[in-house]
């Protein structure tokens, strides 16, 4: 408007700018500029009603169609609905406000609105373009008219602010259709519920294969060909499931498929080599020589195999403290070759570079040829290396299959809770601590129900779970106390009616770094129970398998024990959230040898989250199992059977679950169960 | 040598209040005498303001020759009055040549001045003499001079031709030729007067008692007010509302109504767009204003138009008047005009 008025102004002089002063013309200007200002707020407040009805409408449509079809939830309705109200209230605004509007058409709209006869816009005419109006004796007449008519005028009244009638009504009216087609219940908003829950966690677990797959990239092993297969396989993997982000049995399946391929690249017997590296580091340890590459081989560092090698290599130059001590060298000669069987099948080279060390650093080797001990122990160095960067590689591809697994089971996961409790299906517990199938999420009325969520749990880095105590009754969960019946604990919210039983406690550990589980009489079990099956994630953290028969002890430090497996995996700093999980099966108390439990001490690797203990006690509780296996079977194969049938469960491990529960009715579950322990784990069922 | 600017000649406010007074006073002064017709009234001191002429249509009776004679009488201008008949020749209105005897004892021609050297001519049923009389009075009218002999004589200033016309009647009549019509600033249609207006016309025309007259002005004066009400300003956009009106009353216009197009054969000329901008001058003033409105321009639509108007046969035969075509034609036509755009600068073509 201003630029307007400037080149208004800029024209030639004219007689009529002669006679008025410009003084007098910017007093007729501002005042045509207030009557302005004026009526575009009549415009918004006339309009205003308009927008609303265009959101409105826009919203009831989207509210009708989401009836229809699952297509919008409620909020997001009610998002579409406020965000169309509020864009056509700006553009309405923007429109009244910003409309550019010269001098004289204002001036003419403020003559035909107020009544003035046009004396505004022939004045502001006469004034800026002569040569239109031509010069008029009545020049200073006529501006002095306009100007005093302007002046005296009170405009609230011929141009009131008052919002139209009809639309008016018609917001009024469309308010509560709105907020009926809003409200009332839908039953498409939980399917489209789930559909976007499914949807965000698979982009949340694409995100998480990215992160990884990055990861891998800047790997000082990259060039791996194992690891590059690897990577790729992850890339896959990655645009699988966000091809499928709509779509969870299609992503389920892709997930699945690329655990099966991993699961090429895996070493059959990585924890075999893993144990032995672990007896190779004590065996270097126990030696003095060779402390310094078992300290280093202890560690728990990438790194670790080549400070480990390093320090062999320095051991190498001093075979002469093996010369000067033969016991010294007859032990390293020993544990040496002992060492060498363990790699025997695992790592096949490494296994030689043992025994020709250890034949070179026998006592009278070492005496009769000390170089050879020195460069057969750098040999050893360099072999090594070698098996650590495989042994990394190894870890890594781990890895990879553990985030594939986790997200596997957070997308099958994904948009059940709704659904469970839409359809009721709430798991009750009786008050003498009988589970009852269906959801976990309520207790009996003599325990205490413990929910944490995997991300919980996986934000802590390492919690240590105690449960101690003789009881006879069920027990599981983290966080009991004074348990009597039957706790149970929802870690993902999942865990329909799955139950521990033990007879003279159960323990749990969730450890990223290191699970520790003490029992009540000096015996700990990792798991226990035939059929027992625990499984925790913590985020990135750690991840524990365990699947214990009649209570022998699981391995090592957390190694592979005979009849049990454990996993520890813990790294990247535990400040992601992870998903805990814990399966319980009841299994026959015959079954179970309660005084056998023994302490296992699962390892995870080093994480930098925070460490959250809780120690649990409970009273003793005297008895056995209240609910035999028998009895608790069916409703659990009822659950299976319906998340099946609702396709919950990817096509390809249906009838592997499905056989699973008919082991297990049939009384073959100690064998199922073992087999089969991954596959329900992974769904949760 | 340089010459100094004019100082830009001023119009006081007197002058203007003057003319508001002169032309109230007017309307007094011939209310006395003429009961009701005040558009009437008004119209014909528009038409004289603006040094125009009046075509009064109406029965006999009403007044019309009453009203200019007033009229002539408030304004102290010489009056003239011819009935109008089917044998009226030219010369019996613009004058003839007589031969006379001069002292000397020869004879020669003189001009002898017809009545239409006169300020105000009232040509009573005008529409009964034939055309080639009726022509007689076009040049007097347009051009203000008549022609006798080839040679030519200015008729007095001011000079304004009322005529009157019979709607009824019509059979020996002559109807007035579009070119005459089309000078006849208005046309004013005299109404039958209502029953108030009636019992009053009765009581001032039935005793012995006369209403006086006032001069209110005199024919300089009336000149003087036109020069005047020429000076007040039109805003652009209420000229084109103008031009726009008479355009619409062509049927060949895009933007002509309907009605336009189904009855009327040919619209207005420009004259008639000049009479809608001159007299709307003249009702501003009238009205204390200095610039003129829309409606000053539609208040004089009909008396501007109606004449200029030629019905097509379709628009004679259902009787259509063209005051009808008139009222649709402002109905349709728009005051104002969608703003156009402000001019963008032209694309190079590359």
């Amino acid at each position: 408007m201003s630029q307007l008025l400037e080149r208004e102004q800029t024209s030639p002089k004219t007689k009529n700018q002669e006679i008025i002063a410009p003084a007098e013309y910017q007093k007729l200007v501002d005042n045509v500029k207030r009557i302005e200002r004026r009526m575009r707020v009549q415009e918004a407040v006339r309009w205003l009603p308009f927008a609303i009805l265009a959101g409105g409408i826009i919203g009831l449509v989207a509210a009708l169609v989401s009836r229809l079809t699952p297509i919008f939830t409620t909020t997001q309705v009610l998002t579409l609905t406020l965000a169309a109200v509020l864009i056509g209230v700006a553009i309405m605004l923007g429109y009244a406000w910003l409309r550019p509007r010269r001098l004289l058409d204002t001036a003419r709209r403020a003559d035909r609105l107020l009544g003035l006869k046009s004396r505004t816009s022939t004045a502001i005419e006469g004034y800026n373009h002569p040569g239109d109006i031509g010069y008029s004796e009545f020049g200073r007449l006529q501006f002095k008219d306009a100007q005093n008519t302007l002046t005296n005028l009170k405009f609230s009244k011929a141009i009131p602010l008052k919002l139209p009638r009809n639309p008016s009504l018609a917001v009024l009216g469309l308010i509560p259709l709105l907020l009926l087609a809003l409200f009332l219940p839908n039953l498409f908003s939980e399917q489209v519920e789930q559909k976007q829950q499914v949807q965000q966690q698979i982009q949340q677990e694409a995100h998480q294969l990215e992160q990884l797959k990055n990861q891998l990239q800047n790997n000082a092993n990259k060039d791996d060909p194992k690891l590059q297969e690897l990577i790729k396989q992850l890339e896959q993997t990655k645009t699988e499931i966000e091809k499928n982000d709509t779509n969870k049995d299609g992503a389920l399946a892709a997930l699945d498929k690329a655990q099966q391929d991993l699961q090429q690249l895996n070493n059959a017997n990585a924890a075999a080599e893993k144990a032995a590296m672990d007896a190779l580091a004590r065996d270097f340890k126990n030696n003095d020589l060779t402390k310094g590459a078992g300290d280093a081989l202890s560690q728990t560092g990438p790194d670790r195999f080549d400070k480990a090698a390093d320090q062999l290599n320095q051991a190498a130059n001093n075979t002469a403290a093996l010369q000067n001590n033969p016991n010294q060298a007859d032990q390293l000669s020993q544990s040496l070759a002992n060492d060498s069987k363990l790699f025997s099948k695992s790592d096949p080279a490494l296994a030689q570079k043992l025994q020709q060390a250890s034949d070179a650093t026998k006592s009278d080797a070492v005496n009769k040829n000390p170089t050879a001990a020195s460069q057969a122990l750098k040999d050893l160095a360099q072999q090594l290396r070698t098996s650590g960067q495989n042994q990394q590689v190894q870890d890594q591809v781990q890895q990879a299959q553990s985030q594939l697994q986790k997200s596997e089971q957070k997308i099958s996961q994904a948009g059940q809770q709704n659904q469970n409790s839409q359809q009721g299906q709430l798991q009750q517990q009786s008050p003498n601590g009988q589970p009852q199938p269906g959801s976990s999420n309520q207790q009996s009325s003599d325990g205490q129900m413990s929910d944490q969520s995997g991300d919980q749990s996986g934000q802590q880095g390492q919690q240590n779970s105690d449960q101690s105590g003789d009881q006879s009754g069920q027990q599981a969960g983290d966080q009991s106390g004074n348990q009597s019946g039957q706790q149970q604990s929802d870690q993902s919210g999942q865990q329909a009616g799955q139950q521990q039983q033990g007879q003279n406690g159960q323990q749990q550990s969730q450890n990223g770094q290191q699970g520790q589980q003490q029992g009540q009489n000096g015996q700990q079990q990792s798991q226990q129970g035939q059929n027992g099956q625990q499984q925790s994630q913590q985020g990135q953290n750690g991840q524990q398998q365990g699947q214990g028969q009649n209570g022998q002890q699981q391995g090592q430090n957390g190694q592979q024990g005979q009849n049990g497996q454990q996993q520890g995996q813990g790294n990247q700093g535990g400040t992601k959230a992870g998903d805990g999980h814990i399966e319980n099966v009841y299994a026959n108390s015959s079954l179970v040898n309660s005084q056998n439990g023994q302490q296992v001490n699962v390892p995870g690797k080093q994480g930098s989250g925070p460490t959250n203990n809780q120690q649990v006690n409970s009273n003793q509780v005297n008895g056995n199992s209240s609910v035999p296996l028998s009895d608790a079977i069916g409703a659990y194969k009822n659950a299976a059977s319906e998340a099946i049938d609702k396709n919950y469960v990817p096509i390809t491990l249906k009838d592997v679950v499905k056989q699973y529960f008919n082991d297990l009715e049939n009384g073959t579950g100690g064998s199922s169960s073992n087999s089969n322990s991954n596959t329900s784990n992974n769904n949760g069922k | 040598m340089t010459m100094a600017a004019p100082t830009p000649k001023e119009i006081s406010p007197e002058e203007a209040q003057d003319f508001r007074d002169i032309t109230r006073r007017i309307e007094q002064e011939v209310g006395k005498l003429i009961v009701g017709q005040r558009d009437v009234v008004r119209n014909v001191m528009i038409s004289i303001i603006a040094g125009g002429h009046v075509l009064l249509e109406g029965v006999p009776g009403l007044g019309k020759t009453a009203l200019v004679r007033t009229i002539g009488e408030v304004l102290e201008l010489h009056f003239s009055r011819i009935q109008f008949t089917p044998d009226l020749m030219p010369a019996d209105i613009v004058g003839t040549n007589i031969l006379l005897d001069d002292p000397q004892g020869g004879r020669q021609f003189r001009f002898q001045p017809g009545p239409v050297f006169t300020n105000l001519l009232l040509a009573d049923e005008i529409n009964r003499a034939t055309p080639k009389t009726q022509s007689a009075l076009l040049e007097a009218m347009q051009e203000k001079t008549v022609t006798v002999s080839n040679r030519s004589y200015r008729v007095e200033r001011p000079f304004f031709v009322l005529a009157t016309q019979n709607p009824i009647d019509m059979e020996g009549t002559y109807p007035l030729p579009e070119a005459q019509l089309d000078r006849f600033f208005f046309k004013l249609t005299v109404g039958f007067p209502k029953e108030d207006e009636l019992m009053q016309i009765l009581n001032r025309t039935t005793t012995r008692e006369q209403a006086r007259i006032g001069k209110i002005a005199n024919g300089q004066k009336i000149m003087a007010m036109g020069d005047l009400a020429r000076e007040i300003p039109v805003a652009s956009h209420v000229s084109n509302y103008a031009a726009r009106l008479v355009l619409a009353t062509h049927p060949e216009n895009a933007e002509a109504p309907a009605i336009t197009r189904q009855f009327i054969r040919f619209g207005a000329s420009p004259r008639a767009a000049q009479t809608l901008i001159l007299a709307g001058k003249i009702v501003a003033l009238m009205d204390g204003r200095f610039n003129v409105d829309f409606a000053d321009i539609a208040a004089v639509a009909h008396p501007a138009m109606r004449h200029r108007l030629i019905l097509n046969f379709e628009g004679e035969a259902e009787g259509i008047t063209t005051d009808q075509v008139i009222d649709e034609i402002l109905k349709a036509v728009p005051q104002q005009r969608a703003e156009p755009k402000p001019a963008q600068p032209e694309k190079v073509k590359k």
